[in-house]
């Protein structure tokens, strides 16, 4: 006899795995700590290729300018500059992305915390069919 | 109002019905229309202007999501402003490159803003892209915005580039990067504009949050008014020019849309029919999933309590009972009752 209840709740679970699940429960296998670390070290290789980048297309934009000051230029306090800005947008991204993964991650375990109950409620109810199958049977 | 209802029902209805169907025809066109756009206002490679090469790349964005059709029409861009100057293609490629490293490791899921918005602008309609990103997007939208409308400026300076190109020789290449970048970078319409979308996308997300009655309805029609004055005046400040009437109009389409995209969209659950297949230790289960509605039919019922006397005195069993000639369902089964009762009235006499 099919078990309406169980199957309601397998369903559940199941669209749950082909949607939302599938991002989710990958992400939720990380620890936490590994999960922000490794999206703050990607979000610091990005800023410093965006950096750089931008970089490259201010040298481009202000050529005529930099090669007719060449040896004008004070290059203690443009190099000071440059990696000052670099650092304090490297710690901004940091200190976004902590925030930003910290939230999604929280959210990835909500789903997971959901998917384990609802499979722990259909594990109880494939038991408590077969105990019933077993007790019919003896008797 | 019950007609538009029964229009969302319908459409509701169709979408849970046709859903893959639907859902791929609508990114096919969403995707040709944007790919056929930029074609028209570049055409400089003939491998990017290819109608049958457009159709193809449209149809295999069809299966993929939103952000890599935006990908593609980010690539066809670049495609088509290669075929004009290597500049300008490596120039909007480090500005494209920049957006990727910096802003896609945070919200990788709001790329088609950036084709969204130079679509909007080639179909005069700009003023529609702050609403939109309010509402569905909020503020994760706002850099993908900015960058969409340098997209735009960058493909509507092309032609004016590509006439001036002469003006450059083989050695001018640091003065003609310089030229390109003033005008599309640096260009202050561009900036203006983006500073007004962020300020308009801003106010949207913010009141669309507020717990109040039609708050989206409310953030619609604010954030467009704001984004009209903030327009005007940040034009006049800058000496930039600007059509009155077209802003007005651009204002009515902004309004008109995002009460559209609230009322048929926004607000209505698109439950698709789901399939799934599992199993247990007796069983393999294959099952299809139909999202139930609430709303089958608007039925209006007025009774009238006051009129009660007068209507004792009119009483007509007939009316009763509908027996107008109207042929709906419900209809010919109260004139059925209507008969039947007649007949064991007279049955008791």
């Amino acid at each position: 006899m099919v078990n309406k209840r169980k199957v309601r709740l397998m369903a559940r679970t199941a669209m749950y795995e082909k949607h939302d699940g599938r991002k989710e429960l990958k992400n939720a296998q990380y620890y936490r700590g590994d999960y922000i670390g490794m999206h703050m070290l990607f979000a610091g290789i990005g800023v410093t290729g965006g950096y750089l980048l931008t970089l490259v297309l201010i040298c481009v934009y202000r050529f005529e300018y930099i090669v007719n000051n060449l040896t004008k230029i004070d290059y203690r306090r443009l190099g000071s500059t440059l990696i000052v800005t670099y650092v304090l947008l490297l710690i901004a991204a940091q200190v976004m992305a902590y925030f930003v993964f910290s939230i999604r991650y929280g959210d990835y375990e909500d789903g997971m915390k959901m998917y384990i109950s609802r499979l722990k409620k259909i594990d109880k109810l494939s038991r408590e069919e077969k105990k019933e199958n077993n007790n019919g049977e003896e008797e | 109002m019950t007609e538009l209802l029964k229009i969302k029902d319908i459409l509701q209805r169709l979408y849970g019905k046709y859903d893959m169907v639907i859902s791929h025809v609508l990114r096919f066109a969403a995707a040709f229309i944007s790919f056929m756009l930029i074609r028209g206002m570049t055409g400089y490679n003939s491998l990017a202007s290819n109608v049958f090469m457009l159709i193809l790349l449209s149809a295999v964005c069809a299966f993929l999501p939103g952000g890599i059709t935006a990908l593609m029409g980010c690539a066809l861009i670049i495609l088509q402003l290669y075929g004009l100057s290597l500049e300008y293609a490596l120039i909007t490629l480090a500005v494209l490159l920049i957006l990727l490293l910096v802003y896609y490791v945070f919200a990788p899921g709001t790329g088609w803003i950036l084709l969204l918005t130079p679509v909007m602008f080639m179909l005069h309609i700009p003023y529609v892209v702050p609403v939109i990103i309010g509402l569905t997007a909020g503020v994760a939208g706002i850099v993908p915005a900015v960058f969409g409308t340098y997209l735009y400026f960058a493909l509507s300076f092309s032609s004016e580039f590509a006439a001036s190109a002469s003006m450059f020789g083989e050695g001018d290449l640091v003065q003609k990067i310089v030229f390109i970048m003033d005008n599309t970078i640096m260009n202050k319409e561009m900036l203006v504009m983006s500073i007004v979308f962020a300020a308009a996308i801003v106010l949207v997300f913010v009141i669309k949050s507020f717990s109040i009655d039609h708050s989206r309805t409310i953030a619609v029609v604010t954030g467009s008014i704001v984004e009209a004055v903030l327009v005007i005046m940040s034009h006049v400040m800058m000496n930039l020019p600007f059509n009155m009437f077209t802003l007005i109009l651009g204002c009515a389409a902004a309004v008109a849309i995002g009460l559209v995209l609230n009322f048929f969209i926004l607000s209505v659950d698109y439950s698709r029919t789901e399939k799934v297949q599992f199993e247990d230790d007796d069983y393999y289960y294959y099952v299809k999933a139909v999202p139930k509605f609430n709303m089958t039919k608007e039925e209006v019922k007025i009774k009238k309590i006051n009129s009660r006397a007068a209507d004792e005195k009119n009483y007509d069993p007939e009316d009763s009972y509908a027996t107008g000639g109207n042929s709906e369902p419900e209809e010919l089964e109260r004139q059925k009752a209507y008969e039947r009762d007649m007949l064991n009235l007279e049955d008791d006499e």
